[in-house]
């Protein structure tokens, strides 16, 4: 239920804009109050754009509505007049004293939010990003209001779990079961589970509702929650994310996880995804070969993905941020697109390609590699929790070295850990991104199957952090040549850079 | 937006929001009226565009008063730091 708006810039669009922000973000979950925040927010950023960007000439402004389990973002995209807002900045002192209220507008727009962010992308034009966090109670506060006991997760005059219990339901996850998965997880885990929107009930509740994911639910005869495992719908793509699972302690190595497993395949089949895929932990390798029992396979190590914080269970003395590996599992044997494989990096891709059974046709390089002659499309996605943000080039076109150096230096202000791009591979010109990329302290990351509309993508990172390879640990052999080939070119970048007064790149 | 001229008073019922819209409309028919009410009970917000026109309108010594304004309003005043200086009192029909 995400929606994309291409709006003419006339005062009389803003309110119709503006009544659709607030409903949308009712709909989405946001309580009303955070709603009409949000469209203030929205109507200040709209006027502004109105009156300084377009100055009330013809114009036009995109607007993005993005929905995350944990919270909204608006993107709005104008291509007016060149702007610095730190240059037009608010003060209280000169409104009071001589009633210059310059930059008002987009003080009130800031303070409406959890998350304010400007981006000028050059020639791409400015982009205004505000996120609202759907702020629910946690469960531990549910279970307060009634008469539960916090530590086995069971209600008054509800049964508990019985350990030798071995007969098992599997059902499909409803809305209404938000509530037992989040105790499930607090029962399970206490506070150490990774994925903070579980201990979220009214969370839960929305994403089932908006299909945004589905999974299944284990229970006992007496229909006692045991088990939970659940995919996330990528966005833009027919694949997802197996992120949630849980099986509880008493009821472990019963097969459920398998039992559970096998049904969410068959539902995701049902439901035309082409793949799924797990991001596994490499500060243990506990969840990689979990992954690797039940045949997924490692195609890209993602450096300094998150900060250990994310990660309530893990060492506490961790001393970096956490890389993680993507492991996938095909559910189609349809790969339809043929890829053109880097030279730089086609031994190492067909070595990731033939760990599944079927794979895309590989075509050969031509000698000359004719440039897309339409306009560069690329999209940004700013991940505020972990510090880091992908882009996704969904077309190379004419001017793809300068709509992507745009794109880094709107982004370098944030400081990030770290930028991963996804480059297609149905296009040779992706032997040319390769190489730019490098120049531009990019480093490999590995193969995105199916990863956006339906297409494999090439996926290079920039890391800003100081990392110790020592620290990530991998269990396949696949998984440990990635870590080498990522260790060597990230050296390379290291080693450059200390020879040299400054960075290069971004 | 429905609006009444009264002697030297303008009443307006908003039937949105009070934003740089509604602050023309209501220019437009302002002329040389030395009281404004405007009831916004079915107004979500009142931006800014509309707080600054408040300020210059009160600047000017018009007469303002404003009935049942959204509880953002409160907020929005006073990040742009205008509860150090108006007499809400006067300006917020009981």
């Amino acid at each position: 239920m995400e929606a994309h708006h291409y709006l003419e810039m006339r005062l009389g669009m803003i309110e119709p804009e503006t009544d659709f922000t607030r409903r949308w973000c009712v709909n989405m979950g946001l309580p009303l109050n955070d709603s009409v925040r949000m469209s203030l927010a929205v109507d200040e950023i709209l006027n502004d754009i109105l009156l300084h960007a377009y100055k009330e000439q013809q114009g036009y402004v995109e607007i993005w509505y993005q929905y995350s389990l944990s919270g909204i973002e608006i993107v709005i995209q104008e291509m007016g007049e060149p702007f610095d807002p730190q240059r037009h900045s608010f003060s209280v002192e000169k409104a009071l004293n001589e009633g210059d209220f310059e930059g008002a507008g987009l003080e009130v727009a800031r303070r409406m939010v959890d998350h304010f962010l400007f981006l000028n992308r050059g020639k791409g034009g400015k982009e205004f990003r505000l996120v609202s966090q759907l702020d629910f109670s946690h469960v531990k506060e549910e279970a307060q209001n009634e008469v539960i006991d916090v530590v086995t997760g069971v209600r008054a005059g509800e049964e508990p779990s019985d350990e030798s219990e071995t007969e098992y339901r599997l059902y499909s996850v409803t809305s209404s079961d938000a509530e037992d998965i989040s105790r499930l997880i607090y029962k399970t885990y206490g506070y150490s589970y990774s994925k903070e929107d579980l201990y979220f009930p009214r969370r839960i509740e929305l994403a089932v509702r908006h299909g945004y994911k589905f999974g299944t639910i284990a229970r006992t005869k007496n229909g006692f929650p045991v088990g939970y495992f659940a995919v996330i719908r990528n966005s833009d793509s027919p694949i997802g994310e197996i992120g949630e699972a849980v099986v509880s302690p008493e009821h472990r190595k019963k097969g459920l996880m398998k039992k559970m497993l096998d049904q969410l395949i068959e539902m995701s089949r049902r439901r035309g995804l082409m793949g799924i895929y797990g991001m596994a932990l490499t500060v243990h390798t506990i969840s990689q070969k979990v992954n690797e029992t039940f045949g997924f396979r490692s195609t890209a190590l993602m450096l300094a993905k998150s900060p250990p914080s994310v990660y309530k269970g893990i060492r506490e003395d961790y001393p970096q941020p956490v890389s993680l590996l993507l492991d996938f599992l095909p559910l189609t044997g349809q790969w339809d697109r043929p890829v053109w494989l880097p030279n730089r990096y086609e031994p190492i891709i067909i070595d990731l390609y033939n760990q599944f059974d079927n794979h895309p046709v590989f075509v050969s390089l031509p000698e000359q590699i004719e440039k897309d002659r339409s306009d560069t499309r690329m999209h940004l996605d700013i991940q505020y929790e972990s510090n880091t943000a992908l882009i996704v080039v969904e077309r190379y076109g004419d001017s793809f070295e300068t709509s992507s150096l745009q794109m880094f230096r709107s982004i370098a202000e944030l400081n990030l850990t770290s930028v991963y791009i996804d480059i297609p591979l149905d296009h040779p010109w992706a032997e040319h991104a390769v190489e730019w990329l490098k120049k531009k302290r990019f480093l490999f990351a590995g193969l995105m199957p199916m990863f956006h509309g339906e297409r494999d993508y090439l996926r290079m990172q920039s890391i800003e952090a100081d990392l110790d390879f020592g620290q990530i640990e991998t269990l396949t052999s696949i998984a440990g040549k990635l870590k080498k080939l990522i260790k060597k070119e990230y050296d390379e970048i290291r080693e450059k850079e200390t020879v040299t007064t400054g960075r290069t790149g971004r | 937006m429905k609006y009444e001229k009264k002697k030297q008073s303008l009443l307006v019922e908003l039937e949105g929001e009070f934003n740089l819209d509604a602050v023309r409309k209501i220019s437009e028919v302002l002329g040389e009226q030395e009281e404004l009410v405007i009831d916004l009970s079915r107004s979500a917000f009142v931006d800014s565009n509309a707080i600054v026109f408040i300020h210059r309108l009160m600047e000017k010594g018009t007469g303002i008063q404003l009935e049942n304004p959204p509880e953002i309003f409160y907020e929005v005043i006073q990040i742009l730091g205008l509860h150090q200086k108006w007499d809400l009192n006067r300006l917020v029909k009981p």
